[in-house]
């Protein structure tokens, strides 16, 4: 073997082990406390009786801050300014005229104070006022508990209906960006959760954070999520995620009457809420069923996707690649790519009684679960904060 | 020695870049993780229920471009009391001692009775799947799936026996559509290890999975309250490193093979009696704890720790005695946390100086004193290492007299899930979410499967 031969071989070998090294140190975990925790899926509708139900712990012995932000994605009537998902959401009675359905992102911030290991937890429809902190400092009882007080948390109550997303920082309590620090002194204590809960079916579908682990920090404005491992400050977001679903209209193999109806949510990691401008990433659908057979689709995530998988590349669901008369088979994996930016997200898997006719349908059990990262971002996410 | 003499600056070049790779190697090992999100190379699924009630999908996928094997284990983690006084022939259903005390048969109105002792078995059932490049699959547990290719597509699985919509081999009796008691069912656990087509383990990283524990049919057109309530969750993903194993059939999760399990879980809950917020449901809780370590050869018994905070900061902790699979009802933990709190966080540790039942019954159990053996058995915590004491039952070394150097206490790591389920006024519904990591593991564990791939007797 010639000396060059040699020198290739190792430096692959070389390279291989280091690039293998680098995809296993970076990903977002849903396994570990961290510094950033994304919730991507938020959705509250008095009307369908839907309310989701937030989860936020402390998992260290000293007081935590975290700096939340809440993403509205609703979208709007120009007329009357109601929620819509369409025009025909706008009409004006007493002209007959429409308005346009606009879509729009709003930024709602908040801090949380949590004492030393302290769970918290919230409804998105209500959020938390002063007088229902756990541990509420007051002249009277200025110690309310060991580890700290509540002190300065306020949780705003989101939209009705709502869709749209959390994320939250660890952060300092006078500066409100995360410390500057460096290595095993980053701290990464946040952990949550989220379920979305149905009043009508008593079932909840509930998902873990994706949480990103700070490994450095300049304390700075502009959250560096991946990239050069110099000035990476959070672990990585996932350029491809991969949900195993069942087909939409697939029947369920234990009820044997009951049909898949699955929902799928993305977000982008850079955000900035600085600037209040977003930076959509395409989303690459690579779709296999049991019989190794691929389709694919793409869509655009603006700020937020929250789509019923069927209607994520076409409006008519039965012609769906993620229906069941085109996949052919009950379940399915779908390869997600974030063209443009990493992404986080979630998968609910519903039961229906009609999927095909929602006015005429039963929703009958919800389930939440993450979706796994397969390949992490090769570029930064910067998350800027104001 | 002959490139040393012809170029040393390339000789040193390739031994950078060979220290190089060996580092790369280094961190790729050092960096395993057990995790939900991230395929690995043994997949668990911590709760896995088909006992006439509920029912569970098991959703398996190969995210590599090639052929992988899996060589899976399914544990049954239902025991029999060991008596039946009734004339009925009642079989009563037990995880522990305690289950099978004071019991109140159906429609007894007299005092309740003890039914003997819990006979857990531990039945292990392994089977193999083959995923093609990519490929996704699934399967219902109460009935498996069959490769068959003869058999119909989209039939009904009372009229086919088995097809893809009713795929599989049978555990239980239970059957689709149908609310069949609990009649040898199954509530345990599944691990699917993968392996190379011989059944050698392989440490390669390419599967990850999902489960679905559904409410059996009640009936009904429109279904009947509490049809198809599901609770998801993410299986737990073991993450390896390397071409084979030290033991083909022994994965080590020592940090190097595969990853370690971590030495303390973390949970976040409901308040188990407390309203649901949003809904006003009533909530109860289960939390279902796995031992990391598996013997297919005999029992893992493991004590868990478990020390839960409140919204108050109010901590209280207790001792949960394990064996195998271990699934705790919200009443049995007893919590005494503020009434008023609604959200909880537990952390579940590994015991120090616990041990396991030895004699008795149930043998095999985590313990921490002799009364958490059925008061018939001894609660070994270790054995003395050294000197003339070498073998002697101990606590900690100093029980163990002049010359020893060790009390070996037997335990093991072990991973969570928490299932909150709903009710009030109908059936309700549920939502299940793994633990997470909180403290990184120290201790090894190992997992060791029976058979080999390809199975002698398949299981279809």
């Amino acid at each position: 073997m010639s000396s060059k031969t040699t020198i290739a071989i190792i430096a692959s070998a070389a390279a291989g082990s280091l690039m293998i090294a680098s995809v296993a140190t970076a990903a977002p975990t849903h396994d570990k406390p961290a510094g950033l925790v994304i919730y991507p899926k938020i959705q509250v509708s008095s009307a369908d009786g839907l309310d989701t139900r937030m989860h936020l712990s402390n998992t260290s012995g000293l007081p935590q801050m975290a700096h939340c932000f809440y993403v509205n994605a609703n979208s709007h009537c120009t007329n009357n300014g109601n929620v819509c998902d369409t025009f025909l959401d706008c009409e004006d009675t007493a002209s007959g005229t429409f308005g346009s359905c606009e879509a729009g992102w709003i930024e709602t911030n908040f801090d949380i104070f949590l004492t030393a290991e302290q769970p918290i937890g919230w409804l998105a429809s209500e959020g938390l006022s002063v007088n229902d902190l756990p541990c509420r400092a007051t002249f009277q009882n200025p110690n309310p508990c060991i580890g700290g007080d509540n002190n300065g948390t306020r949780i705003p109550p989101v939209e009705d209906p709502f869709i749209g997303e959390l994320k939250c920082i660890q952060a300092d309590s006078v500066t409100r960006l995360p410390v500057a620090c460096d290595g095993d002194n980053c701290r990464n204590d946040l952990t949550g959760k989220a379920v979305i809960m149905s009043s009508s079916l008593l079932d909840g579908a509930s998902y873990p954070a994706a949480g990103l682990r700070q490994v450095r920090n300049d304390g700075g404005n502009d959250l560096q999520v991946g990239g050069d491992s110099g000035s990476v400050e959070y672990e990585n977001c996932a350029e491809v995620l991969v949900m195993d679903f069942v087909y939409d209209g697939a029947t369920d193999p234990i009820s044997g009457t009951l049909q898949g109806q699955s929902q799928l949510t993305l977000v982008p990691c850079t955000q900035d809420f600085r600037g209040q401008t977003t930076d959509a990433v395409t989303a690459q659908f690579l779709v296999y069923n049991e019989f190794e057979q691929r389709l694919s689709t793409s869509r655009r995530v603006e700020c937020l996707l929250d789509s019923q998988i069927s209607l994520i590349d076409t409006s008519q669901p039965n012609r769906s690649i993620f229906s069941f008369p085109i996949g052919g088979t009950i379940t399915g994996q779908a390869r997600i790519r974030g063209v443009g930016g990493g992404l986080a997200g979630v998968a609910v898997l519903g039961l229906a009684t009609n999927w095909l006719d929602p006015d005429n349908d039963t929703r009958q059990g919800l389930a939440g679960y993450a979706l796994d990262s397969v390949v992490d971002t090769s570029t930064p996410d910067i998350i800027s904060l104001p | 020695m002959r490139l040393l003499e012809r170029n040393p600056r390339l000789t040193g070049t390739i031994m950078g870049l060979a220290v190089l790779a060996l580092v790369g190697a280094q961190a790729q090992a050092q960096d395993l993780e057990i995790t939900s999100t991230e395929p690995g190379s043994i997949v668990l699924y911590p709760k896995v229920i088909s006992d006439g009630t509920r029912d569970t999908i098991i959703s398996l996928t190969n995210t590599s471009n090639m052929v992988v094997y899996a060589h899976c284990v399914y544990t049954n983690g239902i025991g029999q009391c060991s008596a039946s006084p009734d004339p009925a022939n009642q079989i009563y259903y037990c995880n522990t001692f305690d289950d099978c005390q004071g019991v109140t048969p159906p429609g007894s109105t007299g005092p309740p009775i003890d039914v003997g002792t819990c006979n857990l078995l531990w039945q292990a059932i392994d089977f193999d799947v083959t995923l093609t490049a990519q490929q996704p699959t699934f399967w219902r547990v109460s009935t498996g799936r069959v490769q068959d290719p003869a058999l119909q597509f989209g039939v009904d699985c009372a009229a086919s026996g088995n097809s893809q919509i009713c795929p599989g081999f049978f555990i239980g009796d239970s059957i689709a559509g149908s609310n069949v008691p609990g009649q040898n069912g199954f509530r345990g656990e599944l691990r699917c290890y993968q392996v190379m087509e011989d059944g050698d383990l392989l440490p390669a990283d390419a599967l990850k999975g999902e489960a679905f524990i559904e409410s059996l049919a009640l009936g009904g057109d429109p279904p009947a309250p509490g049809n198809g309530r599901i609770s998801g969750y993410n299986s737990i993903n073991v993450e390896g490193f390397g071409e084979g194993t030290a033991d083909p059939a022994v994965a080590s999760l020592d940090g190097t093979e595969y990853a370690r399990c971590p030495d303390a879980v973390g949970l976040d809950y409901l308040h188990p009696g407390v309203p649901e917020p949003s809904t006003g449901a009533d909530v109860d809780v289960e939390l279902t704890f796995i031992p990391c370590t598996a013997n297919q050869d005999g029992q893992t018994g493991f004590s868990v720790q478990l020390f839960t905070f409140d919204e108050f900061e109010t901590r209280q902790s207790q001792g949960i005695p394990a064996v195998c699979w271990s699934n705790v009802n919200g009443d049995s933990l007893n919590l005494t946390a503020n009434p008023t709190t609604t959200y909880l966080r537990s952390e579940a540790q590994q015991t120090l100086g616990s041990g396991n039942c030895q004699g008795g019954n149930p043998t095999g159990f985590g313990c921490f004193a002799d009364s958490d053996c059925g008061g018939e058995g001894i609660c070994n915590n270790g054995s003395c290492q050294g000197g003339d004491s070498t073998g002697r039952v101990c606590t900690n070394v100093t029980q163990c007299g002049p010359g020893a150097t060790a009390c070996n206490i037997p335990g093991t790591s072990f991973l969570a899930l928490v299932e909150t389920i709903y009710s009030g006024g109908t059936p309700g519904g549920s939502n299940a979410d793994v633990g997470y990591e909180l403290v990184p593991g120290t201790t090894d564990d190992s997992m060791g499967f029976i058979g080999n791939f390809p199975d002698p007797n398949p299981v279809p």
